[in-house]
């Protein structure tokens, strides 16, 4: 056989590179239709899209000047903002921003369309478990946020800065590359479908879109969930190196500048604490590191509140969440706090 | 370079390509060499010594038996191939194991271990070259297979890529007459060892690696799990074990295939038998016949009384759990399997009734209704208890530690009645998405099984199927692909 024929043996079987090229394009049509335009992701991930299209939206149809709390779940179980916005009066209105597993790091992904949209406050609520976080931001957080262009090419050297390698370079990543890691984006939302919003122990209506009040607790959980669940979190604040209660501190200063950097009040506050978790991590753990909060907020200009003993342990669902008494509790508390620096700033 | 990466998509397109343009045997056959070298360099350039020793020792030694005027030359030459073989595996893979094995007892006796140990990496696919170049002496020796003159063919013969680190386990005798002609390129086989990739690819990729992590968090630590959850971890261990070693057996003959060369099939739905005997003839084909052939039968097979038999079984069966791997749960993974297979033999139910309506399943044509369906519910019920074992069997491989291997086993065997699903208890593990994958994967194994093999179906389709079954396949391939690459279980062996 001579090199002619081997190559027409190959010409032969050229509708299969096609047909894998078509499966191909069929993939890339339908990421973009199910993912993209429909939103089918992990509800946090939805979430997410929506606070940036919130922020993107918010200040041209708001007569009212906006405070913006950010935080995790603590902040998203934990503050209810309409009570909020009783305490602010005209002086604001307050949205919840929180997400499930937010850090500093992925508040990072939010800050600059929160600076753009020219807040009065912003509000950042810090829980003790993740201060120390170095937790690199999930790659599909990251696809997400660049699929959406969460930063802009002048945002990604600001906050780039305070990123690692991998996170710039997913953030960089072609939208080819984007595309192709949508795959795991609809199973994912079939999982967190499964283990969250269909939780009888939550309450998970319009969570994507819920600026107010996104996530409340149905029910406590048992003493013996209880108790795993402070072990837990007991466990994970003791594995804490001074290391990366350092470069916490550092991240926090500089999510603070980023934050305060259109001219916006910062207030920064240690997120309430279960009585018993406090007592078997120790009060004075607790306290340094509600003092290494106040230096940086000292150093930025912000205000610190530290609310890490204001509820008792009938106010909080488990370790860290408030439940529904300690959420209105704490939520009128924070605002009357809110509306005071609010005032005091100016508003 | 795992067959599902882009490094070997490189590798075997530069092998097709050189091979298109080249016109003489000698110089494809150095490209296929060359390819094959790179492919197990991949991993780690040191090992190619390892490679290189085994082809040398093993061409000249088949030489010096092919040669040899007396039997008593061909014994010596024989016996040192078995010792020089035999003792790479026994250097690289069972040193640390012997070691470990001699500290435990000497521990357990009261006295201080005393054995140093040996830091030795396990070089990937030792296993599955040894073997091979093994049972080529032993043919030559046999006179089966006629000792190979040319160097550059034999070295093909133990290091030819598709199979070289998880075989299957070729024979010479099938596989050096058909490199004595030159390679040329047929669309058809092209075609075919296309569809047979794919097939291997979609059994890997979408469900062996989405399967696996249900698999892990389950017998990671599976103590305190309920009786459903290690069920549900032991069954996708199997559906995993399957889709990954069937699935890179797939892939492996289909690049060989595309080269114009075939290599036996390894697996013939081993999931369909109804006795363990069954099992074996349908699971690892290549080796449970490489152990029947060169150590069963040599050991006297059942030839010598029912003593003797059922010692040879238990012998070939250890020998072939530890080949597995250097720890004592393939040991007993492979004496259990040993047990079972002397039991069937002892209340001879070792032959087959295949599940479903294959030729052999087929019921006596006067045979009433009830009849027919008494003789369904014996295979069905045949069927369950084989597979029950055999699963069973999976977790003697699968569990390592003793404390897990007992708990799982008494949870498997004494089923708790336990289905608490917030109790699931596997991690960050979607296991409705796993059971459904499972679910998938068994509908359609039973299926092809009936149709007479998946790359077959695909190949009887016509064009427009082929190209909806390709185009579907790509799709699902990109939608499903796991996020973290797997490398292939059998690697490690």
């Amino acid at each position: 056989m001579t090199i002619p024929e081997n190559l027409r043996a190959f010409w032969r079987v050229r509708d299969l590179a096609l047909v894998v090229g078509v499966g191909f394009a069929l993939y890339c049509a339908s990421a973009i239709v199910i993912v993209s335009h429909l939103r089918l992701m992990p509800v946090t991930m939805q979430r997410m899209v929506e606070i940036k299209n919130f922020l993107q939206h918010q200040k041209p149809n708001n007569p009212h000047p906006a405070v913006h709390l950010l935080g995790s779940s603590v902040l998203l179980e934990g503050v209810d903002c309409d009570i909020i916005d009783g305490e602010l009066g005209d002086a604001g209105r307050a949205y919840n921003l929180a997400w499930t597993g937010a850090t500093f790091r992925q508040w990072l992904l939010v800050l600059p369309a929160v600076v753009r949209s020219e807040p009065r406050a912003v509000v950042l609520c810090v829980d003790l478990p993740s201060l120390s976080s170095t937790a690199r931001i999930p790659e599909q957080r990251l696809n997400v946020a660049a699929w959406w262009d969460f930063l802009g090419p002048g945002d990604l050297d600001r906050v780039g800065v305070l990123l690692d390698s991998e996170e710039l370079r997913a953030l960089r990543s072609s939208r080819f590359s984007q595309l192709m890691r949508f795959r795991a984006l609809p199973l994912g939302a079939f999982d967190s479908y499964l283990r969250e919003v269909a939780r009888p122990d939550l309450r998970y209506e319009g969570y994507e879109t819920n600026f107010k009040a996104p996530w409340v607790r149905r029910q406590a959980v048992s003493a013996e969930a209880l108790e795993r669940n402070i072990e837990q979190y007991r466990a994970s604040i003791a594995a804490q190196t001074d290391e990366q209660r350092s470069a916490g501190a550092r991240m926090l200063r500089a999510v603070i500048q980023q934050a305060g950097a259109g001219g916006a009040a910062v207030i920064v506050t240690l997120t309430p604490l279960h009585p018993e978790l406090c007592r078997r991590i120790g009060q004075e753990s607790v306290a340094q590191a509600a003092e290494r909060i106040a230096a940086a907020c000292r150093e930025t200009g912000a205000v610190f509140l530290d609310d890490s003993a204001f509820l008792d342990a009938r106010e909080f669902s488990d370790a860290v969440h408030p439940f529904t008494n300690g959420r209105e509790r704490w939520s009128a508390a924070l605002g009357r706090r809110i509306a005071q620096v609010v005032r005091a700033a100016g508003g | 370079m795992l067959f599902q990466t882009s490094e070997y998509a490189i590798l075997l397109t530069s092998v097709l390509l050189a091979l298109v343009l080249v016109r003489t045997r000698t110089l494809q056959h150095v490209i296929i060499l060359i390819a094959s070298w790179i492919f197990y360099m991949s991993w780690d350039p040191i090992f190619i010594i390892l490679l290189l020793y085994c082809t040398f020792n093993d061409y000249f030694i088949g030489i010096a038996i092919g040669a040899a005027k007396t039997q008593a030359r061909k014994n010596f030459w024989l016996v040192v191939s078995l010792f020089t073989n035999l003792g790479v595996l026994a250097v690289f893979k069972y040193a640390n194991f012997c070691l470990d094995s001699v500290n435990d007892v000497l521990t357990w006796l009261g006295y201080q271990a005393a054995m140093p140990a040996v830091n030795i990496v396990l070089p990937v696919g030792i296993s599955f070259y040894t073997f091979h170049s093994m049972g080529y002496n032993i043919d030559v020796y046999r006179g089966k297979t006629p000792a190979e003159r040319s160097f550059l063919r034999f070295a093909i013969y133990v290091a030819y890529f598709p199979q070289l680190v998880a075989g299957p386990i070729l024979r010479a005798g099938q596989f050096l007459p058909q490199l004595s002609r030159t390679i040329t390129f047929d669309a058809e086989n092209l075609r075919r060892g296309a569809n047979l990739f794919l097939v291997g690819l979609v059994k890997k990729v979408v469900v062996a690696d989405n399967v696996a992590p249900l698999a892990d968090n389950v017998f990671n630590d599976p103590q305190g799990l309920p009786s459903a959850v290690i069920w549900l971890g032991v069954l996708a261990f199997g559906v995993q074990i399957y889709c990954d070693f069937s699935g890179y057996t797939d892939m492996a003959r289909g690049t060989s295939r595309m080269l114009g060369i075939e290599i036996p099939i390894n697996f013939n739905y081993p999931y369909m038998a109804t006795t363990i005997t069954d099992f074996w003839r349908r699971w690892h084909i290549s080796l449970s016949s490489w152990l029947r052939d060169y150590l069963y039968i040599p050991l006297g097979g059942n030839r010598h009384g029912v003593a003797m038999t059922y010692r040879n079984l238990m012998l070939t069966m250890g020998l072939g759990g530890l080949w597995h791997g250097a720890a004592w749960n393939f040991v007993i993974w492979g004496l259990y399997q040993g047990v079972l297979l002397s039991a069937e033999r002892l209340f001879n139910i070792g032959e087959a009734r295949p599940v479903a309506a294959g030729a052999e399943a087929a019921p006596p044509r006067r045979a009433s209704g009830a009849q027919r369906a008494l003789a369904g519910a014996r295979t069905l019920l045949a069927w369950l208890i084989c597979q029950y074992f055999v699963y069973l069997g999976w977790l003697l491989f699968r569990v390592h530690s003793a404390s897990d291997l007992v708990y799982c086993v008494r949870k498997y065997v004494v089923f708790d009645f336990d289905f608490r699903l917030a109790g699931l208890g596997v991690g960050n593990v979607n296991p409705f998405f796993v059971i459904s994958m499972m679910i998938l994967f068994f509908l359609i194994h039973v299926t092809s099984y009936r149709l007479g093999g998946l790359a077959n179906v695909l190949d009887r389709l016509p064009r427009w199927g082929q190209w909806s079954a390709a185009c579907t396949a790509t799709f699902a391939l990109l939608w499903f692909w796991p996020e973290v690459e797997t490398a292939f279980i059998y690697f490690q062996f």
